[in-house]
């Protein structure tokens, strides 16, 4: 082949133009620390990174989420664990003075007293609030939901939080699920356990009446701590003991529903810990994938630049060996 | 028998020959390093003999031509290229400014906006009382809006930037078309004595070359022996030394092709109709075109539609909504009418703007503590509601990105695959047509040990005259 001056220096330059590319892209990569600098360099990859970043950030909110959904589930918890010592205490006051064996007049107006101060309580604990919120009232969290009489002024609204990609954890207990309990009364027993929940779960549409005692349908009573309390204050005040007697099985009604609020209320905190987890866990192989597309590799990084600016070495001393010389030189 | 007067005149004629090809191979050595230069050689013949009886005598040397040593298979093929390597290079510049500005590898863009936006949303979910969260919320969403605006009026102003690339290669078209036909003309004048011109047709090869760099050009030489320069498929630039001229004017944006508002269209002289913009592909102006309308024009719409969706949607589900303040009907984005122009006009709506606890958080009304409606919203990030219902916001975005980085990255692939081509060609045409300084350092020897020679035939000549003239006395 003919090989002309402008060939040779075409040659060299076309050498030094590549290499000097693929160094630049190194020193690039070495500097940012990234394979991926522009979204050229992995189309596929870029996306994926774009994916991975959404779910990370989406996931991180999650969790944020979930450790105020705990907090405030807490707040609820403790709320329940006084409101059952207040049912428990209630109760044996009950037994106590049912009976009269161990109570007399004298002693049933004294523990009256105290029986009016775990009304108060009862009622501190139903009006509690949270920073802003009103703990039992629904999603009327800015005013107090219970009257000193224990009327319900709030709604039957559960709020929602999203602790997963569309798993959502209620954070509230709404003040009748607490306080009140329905059941059907006691000829229809066999059924009731069932068919209490069933209840209460239906209540969720707020200011809608309680099911209606219809012919046909087995007739639903309501327990209301207020009213059981106070009944029990009553009974006291005027030495009813059948009265006492009778909110004996009533508050025992209603420890049993503190206890299973309890466990509903622990069992949302769990799976949101479990929620937070499997995030976590989500994130941290997508973290790793992430790594393996967008970070550049030390070893390979290194070993290239070497191998290049070797390259680069070479070519350059080629060139001064192939440029220099002509027959000038030797015509001396 | 020969006379002496005749080889003074053989000597003369190898004088003259060896002086012609030094000053060729001087004119090859100072255009070494000239862009498209084709090293000349001069054709030397035998000039007519003279029969003397029984003998036919030789009577020196005769420059027959000087030419140039060139392959025109090869220009023609480099023209050819030319075209393919301007288009890639014109869309790699174009493209590369582009996906930066998609680019969100080390800071917040789009993809990120969004989920912030909903994330902040989310966060209302734990206190949707809460003023303050809102105002952050707030923020988010003029934060995202504001993103749609940069990202809008990017892609807007590397359109301009194209545009006044388009004008500008127009420009160099209409020079080298202009010149093209000039060098015609030339060329025609100085070959009317026969033999040719080689440096002229050197030049026109360059100005070719370039064209063909600009446009897809096809050349031809027509019956009346006219060099004409076409573009493909549209009509004639150059006939001999008649030329027709490219021009711009701005045009209304076409969705169809994709032009943006105001983009140039180009358009030939004396032609009906005179637009060619859409039966322009190749070349530089191929490249920009298809830069500016297709892959520019294509992310600009789907952006479009992706802030014409987002604001929609969002207000759709927002209306449905109660606030703090009790409001209902209220939309979280200023309403958009179309999608055209969607990016450039989506803002947080004016009530928004005014209050943020109009911001709806609920389903009922009077229910501050309701937080069902950021279920609904928190859902619309996770919905396919782009595309005709495949695509989330965050695929879609995504989509449009991948749909942009993959274009540039197979330009990136072809742009260095052309640049191969075009170097080996004109690799090729350098060492059939490029100055070798050795080569003429060695002609430039035996140019000068042949007019020694030359000379020295005169001298002798001269002795032999002057032998004869001093035989008398």
């Amino acid at each position: 082949m003919r090989v002309s001056d402008n060939t040779s220096a075409g040659s060299v330059k076309d050498a030094l133009r590549r290499t000097r590319g693929r160094l630049e892209r190194l020193q690039i990569q070495n500097a940012t620390q990234k394979k991926l600098v522009t979204p050229s360099d992995d189309p596929a990859g870029n996306s994926k990174i774009l994916d991975i970043r959404t779910q990370a950030t989406v996931n991180s909110q999650f969790a944020n989420n979930g450790a105020m959904a705990k907090n405030r589930l807490q707040f609820a918890d403790t709320a329940l664990n006084e409101l059952y010592d207040i049912f428990v205490r209630a109760k044996e006051i009950a037994i106590n003075q049912s009976s009269g064996a161990s109570a007399s007049v004298d002693s049933r107006l004294g523990v009256a007293q105290e029986v009016t101060a775990l009304y108060q309580q009862l009622l501190s604990i139903a009006n509690r609030r949270v920073g802003e919120q009103y703990l039992f009232g629904g999603f009327k969290t800015l005013s107090a939901p219970y009257t000193p009489t224990g009327e319900y002024r709030g709604d039957n609204g559960e709020m929602p939080i999203e602790i997963q990609k569309g798993v959502y954890v209620p954070i509230n207990v709404p003040g009748p699920v607490a306080f009140q309990i329905q059941r059907y009364k006691s000829e229809d027993q066999a059924r009731s356990p069932a068919a209490v929940d069933k209840t209460q779960n239906s209540a969720a549409a707020p200011g809608e009446p309680p099911p209606s005692e219809q012919q046909g349908v087995p007739s639903i009573e309501t327990i209301d701590a207020f009213k059981e309390i106070d009944a029990l204050r009553v009974g006291l005040l005027t030495n009813d003991t059948i009265t006492i007697r009778d909110t004996m099985e009533r508050l025992d009604e209603l420890i049993k529903n503190t206890i299973t609020v309890r466990a509903k209320v622990s069992a949302r905190s769990n799976s949101i810990d479990q929620a937070i987890g499997a995030s976590e866990k989500a994130d941290l192989s997508n973290a790793e994938l992430a790594t393996q597309i967008e970070d550049a590799d030390y070893t390979e990084l290194w070993s290239n630049l070497a191998k290049e600016e070797t390259i680069l070495r070479s070519s350059l001393s080629a060139a001064q060996k192939l440029i220099q010389p002509t027959l000038l030189d030797f015509l001396k | 028998m020969a006379s002496s007067v005749n080889l003074f005149n053989t000597g003369k004629s190898g004088l003259f020959a060896s002086r012609t090809a030094l000053s060729t191979t001087g004119h090859n050595i100072a255009n070494a390093n000239t862009e498209g230069y084709s090293r000349q050689r001069v054709d030397q013949t035998t000039s007519t003999p003279i029969g003397l009886g029984n003998v036919v005598l030789g009577t020196g040397t005769r420059v027959a031509n000087v030419r140039r040593i060139n392959d025109d298979f090869l220009n023609r093929q480099i023209t050819n290229e030319m075209k393919h390597f301007g288009e890639y290079q014109e869309k790699d510049v174009a493209l590369s400014q582009t996906e930066n500005i998609f680019n969100e590898i080390d800071n917040d863009g789009m993809n990120r906006l969004i989920s912030k936006f909903f994330n902040e949303y989310r966060k209302l979910a734990n206190e949707p009382e809460s003023e303050s969260l809102r105002a952050t919320l707030r923020e988010s969403a003029i934060q995202l809006t504001s993103d749609f605006h940069r990202i809008n009026r990017s892609l807007t102003d590397v359109q301009r930037n194209i545009d006044r690339r388009i004008s500008a290669s127009v420009g160099e078209a209409n020079d080298l078309i202009q010149r093209i036909a000039h060098l015609n003309q030339e060329i025609k004048t100085m070959e009317l004595k026969g033999g040719e011109a080689p440096d002229l047709r050197d030049q026109r090869d360059l100005a070719v070359k370039k064209l063909g760099t600009t446009a897809n050009v096809s050349l031809a030489t027509n019956e009346k022996g006219d060099f004409t320069v076409s573009l493909a498929g549209v009509g004639p630039l150059v006939v001999g030394t008649q030329f027709n001229k490219l021009y711009v004017e701005s045009a209304k944006g076409d969705p169809e092709t994709g032009r943006p508002e105001g983009g140039l269209k180009i358009l030939l002289e004396n032609l009906a109709p005179p637009n060619v913009t859409e039966r322009i592909s190749g070349g530089k102006l191929g490249g920009l075109l298809e830069s500016r309308d297709k892959l520019i024009g294509r992310a600009h719409e789907r952006l479009d539609e992706l802030a014409f969706s987002f604001g929609s949607k969002l207000n759709e589900v927002h209306r449905a909504g109660y606030s703090a303040r009790g409001t209902t009907g209220i939309d979280f984005f200023a309403p958009l009418t179309t999608k055209r122009g969607a990016a450039e006009f989506l803002r947080i709506s004016d009530a928004v703007a005014a209050d943020a606890n109009v911001i709806a958080t609920g389903l009922l009304p009077d229910s501050p503590g309701d937080n069902r409606l950021i279920q609904q919203i928190s859902n619309l990030q996770h919905a396919k509601t782009m595309g005709g219902g495949v695509a989330t916001f965050d695929d879609f975005y995504n989509a449009t990105v991948t749909e942009l980085a993959t274009a540039s990255h197979r330009n990136k692939h072809v742009l260095e695959h052309q640049t191969n081509i075009v170097t080996q060609l004109e690799k090729v045409r350098e060492s059939i047509s490029g100055v070798s300084l050795d080569e003429e350092t060695t002609n430039l020897v035996q140019y000068q040990h042949a007019f020694d020679a030359a000379a020295k035939v005169i001298k002798v000549a001269d002795e032999i005259l002057e032998t004869v003239l001093n035989m008398r006395a």
